[in-house]
């Protein structure tokens, strides 16, 4: 393997994934202040005796109202709701709705919404029907389009099958077709 | 307006499409209404709706009665019916699925001498 596929391997990877930067950057920057200010608290506290009494008499307080039940509950909830987004960012693969490819000599990175679109296109040509009435929606593994027939004008469920397969082939893409035909059309 | 009989570009073929509108249509189904029941484009009433995919046509006609014919309105409402998807057919390449005719008022043919 060359050093360019190397480096199209992981400018792809990074293209089709959401980054994770900005959650990263904000747990890391908040726990580094808690941290900071935990030490400089810590510190303060061995050298000042007045820092100390204060610091006992706002913990009191503190106490207090930790007592009541809503209080500590809420902040419970807070971060349980906190936690579980983070875990489901570090998680979940992220996919963006992008498709990746690649040759010996380049990098092809296509939007599903491009694929989406031509896939309409070609489909409305090979059926006859209108491009307003074909929508497509392209999954990871699927395609489906969606047509609303001319009324009193047939459509063929199997040429607009091969239209799909034929465009994504074309781009070098594979998705299995599925195609709904409305039972009502539209007179025109 | 819809696309209808699209083409990919294959072997010497055009790519295009040839559209119809819906008023188009329904101007088209009153020609042949009009000629089928023999009276005039201003009494004939073309509806065109959709019945699951198919065409469905309503048509309003005045029972034209010549002096002296032999045809019953059934007769002659199948034959607006059979001209009507017959003529649908062929000009505009549409599958009507029904036909319904109603008839409003008569409107009587004298046969006159030509001058």
């Amino acid at each position: 393997m060359t050093n360019e596929q190397v480096m199209y391997r992981r400018l792809l990877r990074r293209e089709t994934h959401a980054p994770r930067t900005v959650p990263a950057v904000v747990v890391a920057s908040i726990g580094a202040v808690l941290l900071l200010a935990l030490l400089a608290g810590g510190v303060w506290w061995l050298v000042d005796e007045a820092f100390r009494t204060e610091a006992m008499r706002r913990i009191d307080g503190v106490a207090v109202l930790g007592q009541q039940q809503a209080l500590p509950w809420g902040i419970g909830a807070g971060l349980a709701l906190v936690a579980l987004v983070l875990v489901a960012l570090a998680v979940l693969p992220g996919r963006r709705a992008r498709r990746a490819r690649m040759t010996d000599r380049t990098a092809l990175l296509v939007d599903d919404g491009v694929l989406a679109d031509s896939v309409a296109a070609s489909v409305a040509r090979r059926t006859g029907v209108d491009r307003g009435r074909v929508s497509v929606i392209v999954g990871r593994r699927s395609v489906t389009v969606r047509i609303t027939p001319t009324s009193g004008v047939p459509v063929d469920p199997a040429a607009a099958e091969s239209a799909v397969v034929e465009t994504l082939a074309g781009i070098g893409f594979t998705a299995e077709p599925r195609v709904v035909i409305d039972t009502n059309g539209v007179v025109a | 307006m819809s696309g209808d009989r699209g083409a990919d570009a294959v072997e010497g073929d055009v790519v295009g499409t040839t559209t119809f509108t819906a008023r188009a249509l329904q101007r088209l189904a009153v020609g042949i209404a009009h000629d089928a029941a023999h009276v005039a484009v201003r009494d004939v009433g073309v509806q065109l709706s959709d019945e699951r995919g198919t065409l469905r046509i309503t048509v309003t006609v005045p029972a034209a009665v010549a002096t002296g014919a032999g045809s019953n309105l059934i007769e002659s409402g199948e034959e607006l019916r059979r001209g009507l998807i017959e003529g649908m057919r062929r000009l505009a390449g549409r599958e009507v699925g029904t036909v319904d005719v109603r008839y409003s008022g008569i409107h009587r043919k004298r046969e006159k001498r030509v001058r």
